[in-house]
């Protein structure tokens, strides 16, 4: 029978015929192009979506999932070594997310037909061709069924995001950012790579999940820890010499890097607010919704892998309470309207992080979803008040948008409320469950409290920059010219807006376990919906996994009182938002911060110290690298070469052209050559 | 009037002591060595014809002495020197056509 | 009176020697083919030799085609020293020096 599941593959493969349409037709019939490509890409994405949801349907009633490898693209030596391949991994996981991106590619698509087309950029058709490629990448990306596809598909992204980066190429800023953006996040990648390597040195196999009787490496490593090894293990274990407890652990920091390298954690989030260089479309889809969050994924993805490992689960809770608590700070003095999501941006993935460390798999992704959402509704919202603002972002020439384009506004507030975390939006059910997971399990281990804590103090900083963004920009009275006469926006503007402020609004429902505590009903679909899935690739094993390979145990803890602690403090935050900025004309209160508004301004001068490693300690080595290079090794080389041309210049003497010359010199020889022939022959 | 022959003294001496020092050299081989008794042809051996008969390949009796066969190089030599002198009226044609 | 095989070895051996001096003291190219000539002799003094002193027929056959070729040698030399004089206006063999790296 014909199922969803034949037609994955064209899931991401339609984004790539929209690039290839819009990258062909750009550059030879761009008059032929509808629309410089956003149509195709529209029709794509759409198809994707529909497909997405079709396989959705399907992985949710059945038992029957799809794990297949679809090309082989390297043979390794039979019984020796390992076949590297492509393949695609179907399960409650990545229809989840693939419907996720589907879904917000599709919208964005929609917004840039405002944002790009009606504000007469040109370089349309590159600018579609990036996105689609981008789709594509990720779509791949999500459904890759082992590491090493994952790993192209990761790069692929990290490409995409540099190409539509620096689309304003002529511009000085965007340029700058691209590189930065590519070459932080390739630092990170450069660890994975290795992670990659050693993954699959020590299992053979790069599987996500069993496949038949192939084991995926997660599983393997379960029998690894709990003693019975795979010979391959073994074997690789007895050569390094290592405990698998610590090679593992290692395994885990390697990969992490490249996770936390895309999914802009503490230290190397610095590209991400550097990147809203870009087109605001491209910061929705690429920062906000999709491409960060593909280094969140990976981690769930390889969730079986990492629920084993304690130490790096408390290291990824320390990273993600950390980057959430530091980058609220950050963003609570920003003038420009971007720069705040940006850091906010970070600061949700620190949750993120903080619920994959703390154990909280499903408060994981419920926030990746919901943040997914109310996220790229900001980013398009603040898009549309840039196209209103002409291209200002400053947020204090703004103000009193509010009645000019309510459709925005209304959309925009019901995002805010949601990343606020307040009742009864998204962001309040997910971060709350994020917070909860965190806190029950860290009663019982003092790191994850510790993560904890900065989580719940971020909370107050998220209320607090949150509504001061929707006032400055919103409320008040308009502080300039233009604010006063903002530009129109479209329907291809409101309509991704609506769909998502409504979703803000709502898809909270999937997942409310408070409620479920309170009335005892069953309304976890998200927990459901992980429970299934291929055998040991399921929410109940990762918990049967957290609880006897890492040692974590569920304080019993009734859910009501973390969430009004933490709906309160949101509260707090969002009204203190209210009370300095309230009015028609608020004032700046950063400077009462005094040395603490420099320093959050420079942004805890994280790029200042990055940039000193980067001139300081490593181009100093590279200039030895350098010397050692070009004074020794190439000295030898070119030594040899020079002794020769000096000696050929020497020898090239005797060739005079005089035939005489030439003649005697032949008779010399055959003199020595008689002579010696005799001597030898004892001739004489 | 005719010219009597004289020693030319318009002559570079030394590259030609490398041709004495040749000569020496082989000489000196040539001298030690001991090429053993020469055997020679049988008494009254034809020795021009034999070596007539033996450019064509043909057999005789004695005492036309017998011989391997060498009308093949013969064929080669005469082409030789077809294409030789071929060579040499071409070489030795000025260039530019007729004359 | 048997001549020992040596003495017309040493014989072509001198006639080589002479042509080599030739060749090397003189700059005129027909006095070079000259001594060529003298060469490619001694070469046959050498083949005659010793066809006498095994009772072997090729040797004398195999002269007179040393004397074949050493015509068509000559007859290419010739035309070769021709042209040398066309575009030198000399037949001096150190002049065209120009062949070399």
């Amino acid at each position: 029978m014909v199922g969803a599941f034949d037609f994955a593959a064209a899931i991401p493969m339609l984004p790539f015929a929209s690039f290839v349409v819009a990258i062909l037709a750009g550059y030879f019939t761009p008059r032929l192009l509808p629309k410089g490509g956003a149509v195709p890409g529209i029709i794509a994405t759409g198809g994707s979506l529909l497909l997405s949801g079709w396989l959705m349907v399907t992985v949710s009633g059945t038992e029957h999932y799809y794990n297949q490898e679809i090309y082989t693209w390297t043979t390794g030596l039979a019984g020796e070594t390992f076949d590297l391949s492509f393949g695609l991994l179907l399960d409650p996981l990545s229809s989840y997310m693939l419907v996720i991106v589907a879904l917000i590619s599709f919208l964005v698509h929609v917004f840039s037909l405002g944002y790009m087309n009606d504000e007469g950029e040109t370089g349309l058709p590159r600018y579609y061709a990036g996105l689609g490629l981008f789709s594509f990448s990720m779509l791949a990306f999500v459904m890759a069924s082992n590491i090493l596809m994952a790993f192209m598909f990761f790069e692929l992204v990290g490409l995409c995001s540099w190409l539509l980066i620096g689309f304003w190429f002529r511009e000085p800023g965007p340029p700058s950012a691209a590189k930065k953006a590519f070459l932080v996040t390739r630092f990170g990648d450069y660890f994975f790579l290795i992670g990659v390597v050693a993954i699959f040195a020590t299992f053979g196999t790069g599987l996500f999940a069993p496949r038949g009787d192939e084991l995926g490496f997660p599983q393997l490593t379960a029998e690894a820890l709990s003693g019975e090894m795979a010979p391959v293990v073994a074997d690789f274990l007895g050569t390094i010499g290592l405990e698998p407890q610590t090679w593992f652990a290692l395994i885990g920091l390697l990969v992490l890097g490249g996770v936390i390298g895309k999914s802009a954690q503490f230290p190397l989030h610095t590209w991400l607010p550097d990147a809203m260089e870009g087109p605001t479309p491209v910061s929705a889809l690429i920062h906000a919704a999709t491409m960060v969050a593909a280094g969140v994924y990976l981690v769930m993805r390889m969730y079986g892998f990492y629920a084993q490992l304690p130490r790096i689960l408390a290291l990824i809770a320390l990273v993600g309470g950390f980057t959430a608590l530091m980058a609220a700070t950050m963003a609570m003095v920003k003038r420009e309207i971007k720069q705040v999501l940006a850091y906010s941006t970070i600061s949700q993935y620190g949750y993120m992080m903080l619920a994959l460390g703390a154990g909280g798999y499903v408060a994981a992704t419920f926030h990746l979803m919901t943040h997914a959402i109310f996220k790229a509704l900001l980013f398009l919202g603040a898009g549309a008040v840039i196209i209103a603002m002409h291209h200002n972002e400053n947020m204090w020439d703004m103000g009193g948008l509010k009645d000019k384009m309510p459709v925005t506004y209304w959309t925009f507030l019901s995002g805010s409320l949601a990343l606020a975390g307040i009742f009864p939006f998204a962001g309040f059910w997910s971060k709350d469950e994020v917070l909860y997971e965190a806190l029950i399990h860290g009663l019982n281990d003092p790191i994850l409290l510790l993560a904890y804590a900065m989580g719940l103090i971020a909370v107050v900083f998220t209320g607090f920059y949150t509504f001061r963004m929707v006032i400055l920009t919103f409320h008040g009275e308009a502080r300039t010219e233009t604010a006063e006469d903002p530009g129109s926006v479209r329907w291809n503007v409101k309509f991704p807006l609506v769909v998502l402020g409504t979703l803000a609004a709502t898809v909270g429902v999937v997942n409310m376990a408070p409620v479920k505590e309170l009335t005892g009903w069953d309304i976890t679909y998200l927990h459901h919906w992980f429970e299934s899935g291929i055998q040991t690739v399921t929410l109940g094993e990762y918990h049967h996994l957290l609880e006897s390979a890492a040692g974590y145990h569920a304080a019993d803890l009734a859910p009501f009182l973390p969430a009004a602690l933490s709906l309160g403090l949101a509260l707090t935050g969002a009204g203190l938002a209210w009370i300095l900025y309230r009015g028609p004309d608020p004032t700046a209160h950063t400077d009462k911060l005094g040395s603490i508004k420099t320093l959050l301004y420079n942004n805890y001068y994280q790029d200042e110290y990055q940039v000193w490693l980067a001139e300081g300690v490593t181009m100093p080595l590279a200039q030895v690298a350098d010397k050692f290079d070009q004074g020794i090794i190439d000295g030898v080389v070119n030594t040899i070469s020079s002794l020769a041309l000096f000696s050929g210049s020497r020898i090239r003497r005797l060739q005079t052209g005089r035939v005489t010359n030439y003649a005697a010199m032949l008779t010399l020889g055959l003199v020595v050559i008689v002579l010696v022939v005799a001597l030898i022959g004892g001739w004489f | 009037m005719t010219t009597k022959p004289e020693l030319s003294k318009n002559i570079d001496v030394l590259p030609g002591l490398a041709a004495l020092a040749l000569f020496a050299a082989m000489a000196v081989a040539i001298l030690s060595a001991n090429f053993g008794p020469i055997q020679g042809f049988e008494a009254g051996a034809a020795i021009t014809r034999s070596i007539g008969y033996a450019l064509f390949n043909l057999e005789r009796a004695a005492p036309v002495v017998t011989s391997e066969g060498f009308l093949m190089p013969f064929l080669a030599v005469a082409f030789v020197l077809d294409a030789a002198l071929g060579a040499a009226v071409m070489l030795a044609r000025r260039e530019g056509g007729e004359e | 009176m048997v001549v020992e095989t040596q003495y017309y070895v040493l014989l072509s051996a001198a006639m080589f020697s002479i042509g080599v001096f030739g060749l090397l003291t003189r700059r005129n190219a027909l006095r070079f083919l000259m001594s060529v000539e003298l060469m490619l002799n001694a070469a046959n003094i050498n083949l005659v030799a010793f066809s006498a002193q095994w009772g072997n027929m090729t040797g004398q056959t195999f002269s007179l085609f040393v004397l074949a070729l050493a015509a068509a040698e000559v007859a290419v030399g010739i035309g070769i020293i021709l042209v040398l004089f066309r575009n030198f206006r000399d037949v001096d063999v150190t002049e065209p020096a120009t062949m070399r790296w």
